[in-house]
């Protein structure tokens, strides 16, 4: 007979996912955390769609957000104008045209190497790549097995961490783009990451299909 | 995961007609200058009236000579390949290369190129919209990100002076034939330090000091060093004991922030 008891009472499980995400210096996997706690990871999942289903609801400024495979605590998208008062800052660098052009070629082409982004570019990539490879953005995935042996180069977990992503699937397509882009507007759809798993595993079959298409659809190559 | 949450927050809402990227006449390369021309002239990607176009895009570059702006050796390479679509398109079809009919538009391979590259351009600017956004979301103030998997162990200055004596004894020998440069300040070195910070995101002490020519400069970054561990701008980490040492710029503090005190 200890004190804590085997599990947590389930009902319980909102409260100390909670707690642990916003403990947690970094985004934290259900699967670790269903570890510890003995549980199965789906149970953790579906505590965290409850909490984050709360946190919605009662409206305190914060929300969950899936990044990277885990989940973390944030700041809410209503609160933003008056935090940027006080942080006085946007709170993230942002990267230069030339920088999110190459990336925005790693990113939908990957594996891809510097000649090819050179070639869809129409301009050395070399010191965007250098940059974008310096702030982890982009890593080397290995070298292609043509002459020369050229490095090929794909997009990093700090990519999905910049950009606020669970996993690339969440990245919209260059099509999807093109909607939120000159469709409807921007700021209103483009809510992808904050939305978790859950929905990608069953209500999001489309996006994710398109995401994961695209580059297909793109890589014509020469 | 689209969902219509209405209420965007002010001054986010990304202006859809508005291009970006050409700001001040600064094209991203010949293609963003091609592909911008393209679009001011209304003309279909398909059908490219060549004489036209290629007489624009050689006017931009003189524009560009005039205003002494470095002209890269790919705007030059785009020139020269829009004369010889032009040239092709002049000349009447080559009666020994067999039927003139089933012969390529020599626009064809420029044409895909745009389009594949206004694919990207506009993926480009999705991209941004999404930093734009998240700008927009704030994260608790922690480790920084690099130190996450350390055991973060704070150094203090002797941990600093010991790795630095040590690291300027064994850095000598290999520098000690550099020239000695004209001035070298502190307060420059912090900028450098700064800069060089926000831009890796985190160094290791003696890599940074590697990258200095003289002992006069290393003395000089190590002072700033500590002068921005002083003023908190720099946190000093290392895994273990005796272990590297490695510097990153301290997460902005709000608190500071909110009193005014921020550093700039």
């Amino acid at each position: 007979m200890s004190d804590t008891p085997e599990r947590p009472d389930p009902e319980r499980l909102p409260a100390i996912v909670g707690a642990a995400i916003f403990a947690a210096d970094g985004p934290v996997r259900p699967e670790e955390l269903a570890d510890a706690l003995g549980l199965e990871p789906a149970a953790v999942r579906q505590a965290i769609e409850a909490l984050r289903a709360d946190l919605e609801r009662s409206d305190l400024g914060l929300c969950l957000e899936w990044i990277a495979g885990g989940v973390r605590m944030a700041t809410g998208r209503a609160v933003a104008p008056w935090l940027r008062r006080f942080f006085r800052e946007r709170n993230r660098t942002r990267l230069s045209t030339a920088a999110l052009e190459t990336l925005a070629i790693i990113a939908y082409r990957q594996p891809v190497t510097v000649a090819e982004i050179q070639a869809i570019r129409g301009k050395d990539p070399t010191a965007a790549l250098r940059g974008l490879v310096e702030r982890k953005l982009v890593r080397c995935l290995g070298r292609k097995k043509v002459v020369g042996h050229p490095m090929l180069y794909g997009t990093s977990r700090e990519f999905l961490v910049h950009f606020g992503l669970n996993d690339l699937e969440d990245l919209p397509s260059i099509d999807e783009f093109e909607k939120l882009l000159y469709g409807t507007g921007l700021g209103e759809s483009l809510g992808g990451a904050a939305e978790g798993p859950a929905e990608t595993e069953d209500g999001d079959e489309p996006l994710a299909a398109a995401a994961a298409a695209d580059p297909g659809d793109l890589d014509d190559g020469p | 995961m689209i969902r219509a949450t209405s209420g965007a927050p002010p001054g986010t809402a990304p202006a859809a007609d508005v291009p970006p990227q050409f700001h001040a006449g600064g094209f991203s390369g010949p293609l963003d200058l091609l592909l911008h021309l393209v679009r001011v002239n209304e003309v279909d990607l398909g059908n490219i009236p060549i004489v036209e176009i290629t007489a624009q895009y050689n006017e931009y570059l003189d524009r560009m000579r005039e205003l002494n702006l470095e002209i890269a050796g790919e705007y030059l390479v785009m020139a020269a390949t829009l004369m010889h679509i032009k040239s092709r398109m002049l000349l009447p079809p080559d009666p020994e290369a067999g039927t003139g009919a089933d012969e390529a538009d020599p626009r064809a391979e420029l044409a895909r190129q745009l389009l594949d590259y206004q694919r990207f351009k506009q993926a480009t600017e999705g991209l941004q919209a999404i930093e734009a956004r998240r700008s927009l979301v704030w994260l608790r103030r922690g480790v920084p990100e690099e130190f996450q998997d350390e055991e973060a162990l704070a150094v203090d200055v002797f941990d600093l002076l010991r790795a630095f004596r040590e690291l300027l004894g064994r850095l000598d020998d290999e520098a000690r034939l550099q020239l000695r440069r004209d001035t070298v300040s502190v307060a420059q070195k912090m900028d450098w330090l700064r800069e060089l910070l926000t831009r890796r995101g985190s160094a290791s002490l003696s890599e940074l000091l590697a990258e200095l020519p003289t002992a006069l400069d290393r003395i000089a970054a190590f002072l700033a060093l500590l002068e921005l561990v002083r003023l908190r701008v720099v946190l000093a980490f290392q895994r273990r004991l005796h272990d590297e040492i490695r510097i990153a710029l301290r997460p902005p503090d709000p608190e500071r922030a909110a009193s005014g005190a921020a550093e700039p």
